[in-house]
């Protein structure tokens, strides 16, 4: 009788999470397992589509709801790891940002029937910032948002040729945007970083000013 | 795995986006917060453990048992 | 209304065998409009098409002269101290309007500030303030000026000239500079930025995935910093450089001519690099690649 691998491993090889010992004996088994290799394949693919799905299911109102008040409840948590500024209070501003994000990667997308190229920033997910960054974060943004509020309101009176080369740099923007951002959640401490995501955020603004003057 | 994912088997079909979006929605509450701060929002088991306030355990065992509801309940 | 001396002017211009070619073959006229001007008086110019050509005199007078479809109107107006002029363009459903050609003539001191839609726009001789501002029109700028800011969405930049400050900022359009600054800006989103042959005391150039070039001397104590997410950047540097240079990469590759002493950062990704070009410039270089290549090579 073969036994098959468990549920834990299964998901822990689809997502790299294994070292390189647990990860060798696994792959042994699946060398041999047509059951346990499609286990994963299914796996994989339904992550992949998962990572694909437009923001606005993620998080829910409820799910916030849920995430505040589990945070009162729980005394603030001393892990006595030093990688991280993880704090759980944090997290409540972290969600708010994440909305901010959320709104403003979607607003060009709503604005189109075709739906958003691949390479879009809806495809990677949103980590937090370190807590440092978090403030100029947040004022980026609402400046952002509001930006692309007003574009939204003035778009009849842009060239079309405006708001091709400006969705098409958008695009580029917000996927360095992710990009650093991302690398800046896995590592603090890392000023340079810091400076890069800000700068890229900065850039966005900039551009999406430059579009506006074009109107005017 | 760094952040960049690409979910090309939702994005061309947005029927099979929708039909994934009521799967998730339907999922039990506990088993539904994890997989979307895991798979959608991209935070790590433990800052899942520490905002939901379990065990690293838990939260991987309720990932896991997410993302089997969701496979059998979009089983055509 | 024109003054004798104004008409004397323009005759000899009108005079002065300078075609102006229409741009397509559809009826154009010509325009012509000239009046006194502040030496230090603010211009503003508007020409979506065709073609925008500024020079500087030294004559306290505004000339501006054309070629215009017959179809758009022309209008100048304002005093000495201010003065607009503007094709007015009637909205077309294809969006491209044909072009007009406007010439113009300002004192090398003025303000200036130009807005163009395609129009490609040339200014030279011109010692004062710039600001040109076009979606896909190219924009050069020739001269000494005191300060330049020119903006592009895909309009390539190009600037042969010196400024006290200097910002030039594009989408996607390529920003070349070649020139003296005390402060220079260049920022591109997928456009090149090539700086070559440049005195430049603070620089600062970034893009995201347009790649940058710089080749040639830096000044003593200069100031440059570089920075992109994914494009390439090459430093092409004379092997007598004297410079304190600081490499940070997440991502990328770093090849360099010049000895370097690498200091890899612990338990991440990445290189940060700090080391000394021994020679007597005192200057500093900053770069940051999130995942684009660095290069440091042999001018």
């Amino acid at each position: 009788m073969t036994l098959h691998l468990t549920d834990a491993e299964l998901n822990a090889y689809a997502d790299d999470e294994l070292d390189a010992h647990a990860r060798l004996r696994i792959e042994a088994h699946l060398a041999i397992c047509d059951a346990c290799r499609a286990e994963v394949e299914a796996i994989r693919s339904l992550v992949a589509a998962i990572g694909g799905l437009p923001r606005a299911i993620a998080p829910t109102r409820d799910l916030r709801a849920g995430i505040a008040e589990r945070i009162a409840r729980t005394p603030p948590m001393d892990t006595g790891r030093s990688k991280r500024a993880f704090r759980v209070p944090a997290m409540l501003a972290a969600a708010a940002a994440l909305v901010i994000t959320t709104a403003s990667a979607t607003r060009w997308w709503m604005l189109h029937d075709t739906p958003q190229p691949a390479n879009s920033t809806r495809d990677i997910p949103v980590a937090a910032l370190p807590v440092s960054y978090r403030a100029d974060e947040t004022r980026y943004l609402e400046a952002i948002e509001e930006l692309q509020q007003t574009l939204e309101r003035e778009r009849g009176e842009l060239a079309p040729q405006t708001i091709e080369i400006l969705e098409t740099n958008l695009a580029i923007i917000d996927r360095a945007i992710a990009e650093s951002r991302a690398a800046l959640a896995r590592d603090p401490a890392n000023r340079d970083l810091g400076l890069m995501v800000l700068s890229a955020y900065e850039q966005k603004l900039q551009l999406l000013q430059r579009a506006r003057v074009s109107a005017l | 795995m760094d952040g960049v994912r690409s979910g090309h088997a939702s994005q061309g079909d947005p029927e099979l986006r929708l039909d994934l979006e009521r799967a998730i929605a339907a999922l039990p509450e506990g088993a539904r917060i994890v997989l979307v701060l895991h798979d959608i929002e991209g935070y790590t088991h433990d800052e899942i453990a520490e905002l939901c306030g379990i065990a690293a355990g838990t939260a991987r065992a309720q990932l896991h048992r997410a993302r089997r509801l969701l496979r059998e309940s979009l089983k055509p | 209304m024109m003054a004798r001396f104004e008409r004397a002017l323009f005759a000899a211009f009108l005079m002065t065998a300078v075609a102006v070619v229409p741009i397509r073959a559809q009826a154009m006229r010509t325009v012509e409009y000239a009046a006194r001007f502040d030496a230090r008086g603010s211009l503003r110019v508007w020409n979506m098409a065709g073609s925008i050509r500024v020079t500087g005199w030294d004559y306290d007078s505004v000339i501006v002269r054309g070629s215009v479809p017959s179809d758009q109107r022309f209008i100048c107006g304002g005093g000495n101290t201010g003065m607009k002029c503007a094709v007015d363009v009637p909205p077309r459903d294809d969006g491209k309007e044909p072009g007009s050609s406007l010439e113009v003539f300002v004192p090398r001191r003025a303000q200036l500030w130009i807005k163009s839609s395609s129009a490609d726009i040339i200014v030279s001789e011109f010692n004062g303030s710039l600001d040109a501002y076009s979606v896909s029109g190219s924009i050069r700028v020739e001269g000494d000026a005191q300060a330049v800011a020119l903006e592009s969405m895909a309009g390539p930049l190009d600037v042969r000239a010196s400024a006290a400050t200097l910002r030039a900022k594009t989408a996607s359009g390529d920003v070349r500079i070649t020139g003296t600054a005390e402060d220079a800006q260049a920022t591109s989103v997928s456009g090149n930025i090539i700086v070559s042959a440049s005195r430049i005391l603070r620089g600062r150039f970034e893009s995201i995935e347009g790649n940058t070039t710089w080749l040639g001397d830096v000044m003593p104590r200069a100031m440059l910093e570089f920075s992109s997410h994914a494009g390439n950047i090459e430093l092409h540097l004379p092997p007598a450089t004297g410079a304190d240079v600081s490499i940070n990469s997440f991502e990328g590759s770093f090849r360099s001519d010049f000895a370097v002493a690498e200091r890899a950062r612990r338990d991440t990704k990445g290189r940060e690099l700090r080391f000394t070009l021994p020679g007597d410039h005192g200057a500093s270089i900053t770069i940051r690649n999130f995942k684009g290549d660095v290069r440091l090579l042999r001018h």
